[in-house]
C-alpha cells in the first residue's frame, strides 16, 4: 500500500503517466503523415483519420482502410495523427485543447472534409471538444457505400464487443451490423443494452498505474464467453487478445488481414509499428528513430510491455552510450549502459551488431539514484 | 563479482568503492563495483533485481 501512498504524495516518478504522453508526441510527431490525392487538392470528400492505435496495433489497417475508403470515395485523405486521448486521460488539459486545436485547423486548410473515423475515443473527444466537425465512422461510411465486401459464412459465431465509448453512438452499432449483415458474418451482440456497455479496460491510463487492473477487467468483461469476440475498437480487440481470447476487428473482415489468433501487439514496439504504418502508406522505407535498429526478443518485449518501456527509450540509452562512450563493457563484448528517464534509471545490455544495428539482450530499471563518491571500499 | 566488467570509456576493471544510494528521502552508503578511475557506479541486472529492489519495496512500505 505505501506504493499508492507515495502516488498520493506526488512522490513516485510520472513514469507510466508519461509513457502515454510520449505516445501521443509521437503519434503527431515523427509517425505523423498526410496523403492527399493530387487530384483532389482542395476539393476532398473524406478525411480519413485513423487515430492513434490502428497503426499501432496493426501497421497495415491504416492504409488497408484508406484503401477501401478510396474504393468508396477517390476525394478521401488519409490523415496519420492523434487526438488527443491519451492527454486528457492523464489530465493535461491544454496540451489536449491544443492538439484539438491544430487539429481544427488542418481541417479547416483542407476545406472541411467530411472527417471519418475509426476510433470510437477520438470521435467522443472531437464530438465533445469540436462539435462543428460532426465525424462519422469508417463504419457508416462503409456501410452507405455500394462496395462489395467479402463473404464469411463459414465463420463460427462472433460475440460482437462493442467498446464503452459507443454508449451514446447507437447508430454506430447499427453500421458494424449492417457490414456484418452484408458479409454473412454470424454474430450476436454481447451487450445489448447500449447505454450500460462494460468498459475493456484500455484507455483512462489504468494500465499505467496498474496493467493488472485493466487485465482483470479485460478478464471480467470476456470470462464467460466461450465464441472468438468481434470488436469494431482496436484497443478492445487487443486486450481481449491479451486476454488470451480469440478476437478480431471488422478491419480484419473487411480486409482479409487477420485471423482469429493474432496476438495482443507488444505495447513497448508501438512507436516502431506506427513508424511503419507511415511507411506503409507513404510507400517508402521505415525510418528508425534516431537512425537505430534494434533487434527485440519476444521475451524482451513482454518484459518492457509491463514496464512500460518502449524501444524507442532503448534507442535513447543506447544513442547516449555510444556517442559518450560511456558504458560498460563485458567480456563477451556485450555493452552496458544506463539512461535516466522521469526519475527512473533504466538499464540495457546489448550487443553492437554492426554500423546502427543492436540487438538488445535485457533491460531492468531501478528507482533509486546512485550517486558515486571519492571514497574507496572500506570492508 | 560474477562478471567480468570494464568501463568502456577508462579501459579499466571495476572495483568495489562505497556509492551513496538515495531514494526520496532515505540516504545510505553500499558497496557497488565503479569504474577506479571515472568512478562510474554499476548496478548489475542481479543486484537491481535482489537488492536494490527489496530496499526499494522496504521504503515504499514505509
Ligand atoms: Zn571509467
Amino acid at each position: 500500500m505505501g506504493w499508492k501512498k507515495m502516488f498520493g504524495r506526488k512522490k513516485l516518478p510520472p513514469f507510466p503517466r508519461d509513457f502515454w504522453l510520449e505516445e501521443m508526441e509521437q503519434a503527431r510527431d515523427d509517425a505523423a503523415a498526410l496523403i492527399v490525392p493530387p487530384e483532389y487538392q482542395g476539393r476532398l470528400k473524406y478525411l480519413f483519420f485513423p487515430g492513434c492505435q490502428l497503426g499501432a496495433s496493426d501497421p497495415r489497417y491504416p492504409q488497408a482502410v484508406y484503401q477501401l475508403l478510396l474504393r468508396a470515395e477517390p476525394a478521401t485523405a488519409m490523415w496519420l495523427s492523434c487526438c488527443g486521448a491519451p492527454s486528457y486521460w492523464v489530465g493535461e488539459i491544454e496540451q489536449y485543447r491544443s492538439v484539438q486545436a491544430e487539429q481544427h485547423q488542418q481541417w479547416e486548410s483542407l476545406g472541411r472534409p467530411q472527417v471519418v473515423l475509426a476510433c470510437m475515443s477520438c470521435k467522443k473527444i472531437i464530438d465533445y471538444v469540436l462539435p462543428d466537425i460532426q465525424p462519422l465512422t469508417v463504419y457508416e461510411v462503409l456501410a452507405d457505400s455500394g462496395l462489395q465486401l467479402p463473404l464469411y459464412p463459414q465463420l463460427p459465431e462472433l460475440a460482437l464487443a462493442d467498446p464503452c465509448m459507443s454508449r451514446d453512438e447507437p447508430q454506430v452499432r447499427q453500421a458494424v451490423c449492417t457490414l456484418l449483415e452484408r458479409m454473412q458474418v454470424p454474430y450476436q451482440i454481447l451487450h445489448q443494452d447500449i447505454h450500460t456497455l462494460p468498459c475493456c479496460g484500455f484507455g483512462g491510463n489504468i494500465e499505467g498505474p496498474n496493467l493488472a487492473a485493466a487485465q482483470a477487467a479485460a478478464q471480467r468483461r470476456i470470462s464467460s464467453e466461450e465464441r472468438p469476440i468481434l470488436a469494431y475498437c482496436v484497443n478492445c480487440r487487443d486486450v481481449f487478445a491479451g486476454a488470451g481470447k480469440q478476437s478480431l476487428h471488422i478491419i480484419d473482415l473487411l480486409t482479409g488481414l487477420n485471423g482469429l489468433e493474432r496476438p495482443t501487439p507488444h505495447l513497448s514496439l508501438r512507436r516502431d509499428n506506427r513508424r511503419l504504418a507511415k511507411a506503409l502508406a507513404l510507400g517508402g522505407e521505415k525510418e528508425e528513430f534516431l537512425g537505430i535498429s534494434l533487434e527485440i526478443s519476444e521475451e524482451t518485449a513482454r518484459m518492457m510491455d509491463e514496464s512500460l518501456l518502449s524501444a524507442d527509450h532503448i534507442r535513447r540509452l543506447i544513442a547516449r552510450a555510444e556517442q559518450s562512450g560511456d558504458y560498460f563493457i563485458d567480456e563477451q563484448q556485450i555493452h552496458i549502459a544506463r539512461l535516466p528517464l522521469c526519475g527512473v534509471t533504466i538499464w540495457a545490455e546489448y550487443r553492437p551488431l554492426g554500423g546502427r544495428q543492436y540487438q538488445l539482450i535485457s533491460v531492468y530499471f531501478h528507482r533509486m539514484e546512485v550517486e558515486k563518491t571519492d571514497e574507496a571500499a572500506g570492508k | 563479482m560474477d562478471k567480468h566488467v570494464k568501463c568502456a570509456k577508462c579501459g579499466e576493471e571495476l572495483v568495489i568503492k562505497k556509492v551513496v544510494i538515495k531514494y526520496f528521502e532515505h540516504e545510505f552508503r553500499k558497496d557497488v563495483p565503479c569504474c577506479p578511475k571515472c568512478g562510474q557506479p554499476y548496478i548489475s541486472y542481479e543486484f537491481a533485481k535482489g537488492k536494490v529492489r527489496e530496499a526499494e519495496m522496504e521504503l515504499e512500505d514505509k
